[in-house]
Order: C-alpha cells, then structure tokens, then sequence
C-alpha cells in the first residue's frame, strides 16, 4: 500500500484549495461536511484488476452557501471505471459553489443536470456503477410559483476524447395543466476530428387528475458534422401513465424512436438516456441478459400491474418489448414477483422470461427469505437459478447468498455459485465456480469497513447493506468509507 | 514534497476540520419537486418539525426494506412528529416507475424526486440508503450508511436522543398528565 501511496503525486494548487477549504470551518464558522472513500483491490491474475483508490468528498456550509469539492487519487483507478478506465491520477475532479434559495439556485464549477427527463441532457454521477457524467460551467434555476427554468452552459467532463459545450435551458409552467419543454445546443471538438454541432428540442405535458398520472415527451435532434456537411434528423416520442383503484395499481410505458442519438465522436460521450422500458436489475443473474435501448431505431412499450391484496404482501406482474427494425437486439420479458411479510420472515420469489433476438429464451427464478433472529439479527438469504442455452448447450447458472447481520455492529456473508462457461479448448460448456466471504460492519461511528476476499462472478450485487454493479474479479477486497 | 505527505496532510486536515468547525455539519438546502410536482424546501421542512431524511431508489433493495419498516412503524413516527423526506434517486430510466411503486407500497412518505442527482451530489451521498437525522436549522444529528435488518432500532433510539422534548411529551400525553 505505501508502494502505491508513494507514487501519488498533488498538484500544488489543487493542495492549497484543499488547505483553504479545511482550515476556513475554523476561521469563519462554516460546517464542514465530509466524506472519505477508500478502496483497495488486489486481483489474482484470472480476472479483475488491482487498484488503489480514494475519494474524498468536502462540503463547507454558511447559511444558504456551499462550497465542495471531490479529490481522487487513483493508482490506477478500476478498469470499469468509465470515465478514466485503469488511469492513475491524483485531481480534484470537482469544485463547485451553489446559493440555494426557495426561488433561485446559483450553481458555479462543476454540477450535473437532467433536462427533459433525460431526452435532452442527462448529466448525472451514478457511483454505483463508476459513472461520473458531469458538467463544468454554470447553471441557474429559478423556481418560481407557477413556472420553473433551468438555464446552463457547460463544458461536458465525462470524455478525454470529445471537447463539448452544451448551452441549453428547460421551463415548466405547473398551473393548471403542467407543459413544459427544452433546448440544448452542443458543440462538439476532437482532436483529429471535424467539428461537430448539434441541437436538441423537447416538449412535454405531465397531466394529473385525481388517480390517474402521465406524462408524454416528444424529442427532436438535428446534428451536423461541419467539415464534411453531413447532417441528420432524429426524433422520439415517450409516454407513461399510471392508475391505481383499491389495492391494484397499473402503470404502462411506449417509446418510439427514430436516429434520437445525441451524442459526439464514438459512443463515450452520450449526451441523453432514454427511459428503461424493461426492469432495472436487482439481483445477480438475472442482470446478465440485458438489452439495451438502441436510440436509432426502437419501439418499446411495457406494462405492469401491482397488487397488494393484504397489508405487508405483494405482487408484481410485468411484461416488456422491446423491437428494432433488423431485429436486431429485440427483447421481450415477462416477470412475475411475490413478496410476503410475517412477523418474523420476509420472503420474495421471482420468476422472469427473457429472450434477445441473439439468445435462445432465459428463465430467471429467485427465492429470497429474510428471517428476523430478534429485533437486531437477521439471516438474509439470496438462491437464484438461471436456465437456459448457451451457445446451443443447455445450461444452468447457480448463485446463492447467505448474511448474518447484527446491527448496528454489521453483517457477514458469504456467496457461491457456478457459471457454465464457454471453454475454447473442450468445445464445450465448463463450469466455473465461485465463492466469496466479506465482512461488513461499522468500526465506529460513521466509519464502515468491509474486508472481502474470493471470486465474484460480477453483476449487480447488493451486500452488507448497499448495491451496486461490480464487474467479475478474483482476489482481496478493502473498502473504508468514513463520514465527518 | 511526497505524496505520501501530501496524502496524510490532507487526511489531518479533514480531521482537523471536522474537529474545529464550530458548528454540527449541516445538510445543504434543497428546493426540489415531490411526486406531485409539488415544491418541497429542506429548510422549510426542517423549521417546521423534526425530519428524518433518506435517500433511496426502487431498484434499490436495501433501501426499500428500510422505508418498509418505517412505514411499518408510521404511527409511531407521526407520533413523534417525525416528516420522513424520501429523496429519490431514480434517473431518466426508471423514474416513471416511481409513482406506481410507491402507490402500490402504500407509503405516505414526502418523496421527493432528485432526478438529476444534484442533492446527492451537494449532500456527499455516495452509496444509498444514506439515513439522516436533522435539526430544525439542517444539522446533521446522526447519518448512517446502508441497511441491515435492525437498524431501523437504532434509528428509533436516535429519535428519543435527538427529540427528547417530543419523547416527553409524547410519553406524557399517553400518560393524561398535559392533557387538558
């Protein structure tokens, strides 16, 4: 570890804004607000890489002012990373100023910014999958009692290799029938590569009567490449809506869209995100067959209805579809999930059917009971089974978890299971195994340590209390978060 | 100089400060929309009674359970006084879903949407459910990471540390001793 420290090297400046920042609480009264992540991997050579990393996350508070910054120093960061892959940096990679008032938001430096439900700009920091999306610049919001602007211009920070500036600003009028729309324009620069602009427009109208709430955007882009002149038209239009009477609750959703790719030069630096239309993954499996949303071509809808017959107990039923017009990546899923409570035992069971246009059809079954010891130990447990094809085998994937948890002290668990593998040597389906133990639990107050060390077989996870999405890895886990 | 040094420097300097700060760390302001479209205001909110603040998501299974339970024990809270503002950190994917989960799950919470994670950002959340206990002018009482099954004890301990006054009173209503 000392070997890896030794090598992280602090800009000068950046060391003076953090001196500044930490010494003003004690000079002029400010809070102070701080949260310090460090994390530390050592991979055996079958998967995963090693990495250092530490984020620390300052905030000074004074009335209606906040100054922050992020400082990371990575050696090198994980190779999942998205926004600096496997890169060794020592930065403050945000440092930002925001006046908060009820009517007017000032935000200065760095600050993310959603526009038009995602369809115009969605530049956002998600860590829970290594996302760091954010923009440089300046924005200002002012809300205002019926109606509700948000103006920016910022430099988009999320690409080393595209240079964009977004200038754009959204409105919503609330009374009496909520409307709204947007407009963002971009600039993009490359090095190597021709400029590229590009603008987006998007309306909305979000109605609410009594039970029944929806909302429909309509999207339209137009980008253009200026050294070569060659330029498109793209377009989308969304729409959601939800119902509910007695115990039964109904939501549905449909996207159409046409070329609605906003985006610079390769795929790194997507400017939008377009609803999900299919379940967002929460557990390990069934988070290995995904499809996503090809913004070129795509129409999508899906349905859901949710049921709660009696108080602690649910149902979930869902259906989505997704079609492009090659078939290329078609998608369809079924699920169906109950959850039961009882004083002491919580149970879900899950079944799912997915099928891609590439892959033969995927069942998906989980069986997850919480039993409750006393009032603060549990036994968490976690048994999923996907069956399938693979490659024209058949195939059934396992993984199974079990937590023992004491709180407030923390949690240990341990999880396992076998992937059938496509082996190149045999021709054949092999099975991989893999076991993991990691123990979770707060060494004091605001303080969390977790100490991991086996073979994951990546996904999304969530353990000792969280979730995330973690990629495949093998080898020694380390993770110290700790508030101030 | 080395990183090293530079690396221990600012660790000292995050202790110190968070030593020598005058006040309690306060939570920044925030004026975002609820499910409703409706304005909610931190520091209104918190002026106005005792808040519990908790960040969550509907793929989020950790922090459901959490929100589960303290719908469980909602009259105990509104016993107490207690607003719990639920800030939701569903993005353009999944937002849509939230009204139907939340409807269906019967919880009568303040959910308050954080679409384009900006408060999560401006209030340090790095992984949720981040859990938070606040003063009537933001200050930060007690802020807990994660959630196992149980904490939602702790919590409720915190509560009669950090609102004692209301315990009290609470305790003396159910008792007939201020009531008139």
């Amino acid at each position: 570890m000392s070997k890896i420290l030794r090598r992280v090297r602090l800009k000068n400046r950046a060391f003076l804004l953090i001196l500044l920042i930490s010494i003003i609480p004690t000079i002029f009264g400010f809070s102070a607000n701080a949260r310090n992540t460090l994390e530390y991997r050592g991979a055996k050579e079958d998967r995963g890489n090693s990495f250092f990393e530490d984020r620390l996350d300052l905030r000074l508070n004074y009335s209606n002012i906040t100054f922050g910054l992020t400082f990371e120093a990575m050696q090198p960061s994980r190779e999942s990373a998205l926004t600096r892959p496997d890169s060794t940096y020592a930065e403050i990679m945000q440092r930002w100023f925001e006046l908060k008032h009820s009517v007017v938001e000032i935000s200065a430096g760095t600050f993310t910014s959603t526009m038009g439900g995602g369809l115009l700009l969605d530049a956002r920091e998600r860590r829970e999958i290594q996302q760091d999306h954010h923009l440089d610049g300046a924005k200002i919001r002012l809300n205002l009692p019926i109606i509700d602007i948000t103006l920016l211009s910022g430099l988009a920070k999320w690409d080393v290799i595209n240079d964009a500036h977004i200038r754009g600003g959204e409105a919503q009028i609330d009374v009496p029938l909520p409307v709204g729309g947007g407009y963002i324009r971009y600039d993009v620069q490359a090095e190597g590569l021709p400029d590229l602009i590009g603008e987006t427009w998007e309306a909305r109208i979000v109605p609410m009567f009594g039970p029944l709430s929806a909302e429909v955007h309509y999207a339209q882009t137009w980008q253009k490449d200026l050294q070569y002149g060659d330029s498109y038209n793209g377009e989308v239009i969304y729409g959601s809506g939800s119902t509910f009477f007695g115990p039964i609750t109904l939501f549905g959703e449909f996207l159409m869209a046409d070329s609605f790719l906003v985006e610079g030069y390769g795929d790194t630096l997507v400017l939008t995100t377009l609803p999900l239309i299919i379940r967002q993954p929460s557990y390990t499996l069934m988070s290995r067959h995904l499809a996503e949303l090809d913004p070129r071509d795509v129409t999508a809808f899906g349905g859901e209805a949710l049921i709660s017959p009696v108080f602690g107990s649910d149902i979930t039923t869902s259906f989505a579809m997704l079609d492009n017009p090659d078939d290329y990546n078609d998608y369809f899923e079924l699920y169906c999930s109950v959850f039961r409570e009882w004083e002491k035992l919580t149970f879900t069971g899950i079944y799912e059917f997915q099928q891609t246009s590439d892959d033969p059809p995927t069942h998906n079954v989980v069986l997850e009971p919480l039993i409750y010891l006393n009032d603060r130990t549990s036994l968490l447990m976690d048994f999923e089974l996907q069956f399938g094809e693979e490659l024209g085998e058949s195939a059934a994937h396992l993984y199974g978890l079990a937590e023992f948890a004491r709180s407030p002290y923390g949690a240990i668990g341990l999880e396992g299971g076998r992937l059938m593998q496509w082996n190149d040597e045999t021709a054949g389906l092999e099975p991989e195994y893999f076991a993991r133990i990691y123990i979770d639990g707060e060494i004091a107050q605001n303080h969390k340590l977790t100490l991991a060390f086996g073979k994951r077989p990546g996904g999304f996870t969530c353990s000792g209390g969280t979730c995330r999405f973690e990629p495949a890895f093998n080898g020694f886990e380390l993770k110290l978060s700790s508030s101030f | 100089m080395s990183g090293i040094k530079y690396y221990t420097i600012i660790v000292a300097l995050l202790f110190s400060s968070a030593i020598f700060a005058d006040d309690a760390a306060l939570l920044p302001d925030f004026s975002l929309k609820d499910m409703n479209g409706e304005t909610v205001t931190l520091s209104e909110a918190c002026s106005l009674g005792n808040v519990v603040l908790t960040f969550w998501a509907t793929w989020c299974k950790p922090c459901v359970k959490e929100l589960r339970k303290l719908h469980e024990n909602k009259d105990y809270l509104d016993s107490l006084g207690i607003t719990i503002l639920a800030i939701c950190e569903d993005g353009p994917r999944t937002k849509a879903k939230v009204k139907p989960f939340v409807q269906n799950e019967g919880w009568e919470f303040v959910i308050v949407m954080d679409t384009g994670g900006g408060f999560k950002m401006s209030a340090g959340v790095a992984d949720i459910p981040e859990f938070f206990i606040l003063g009537k002018n933001r200050e930060i009482f007690y802020r807990h990471v994660g959630y196992k099954p149980g904490d939602e004890v702790e919590y409720f301990e915190k509560f009669e540390e950090f609102f004692p006054v209301v315990i009290e009173d609470v305790e003396n209503t159910e008792e007939g001793e201020i009531e008139e």
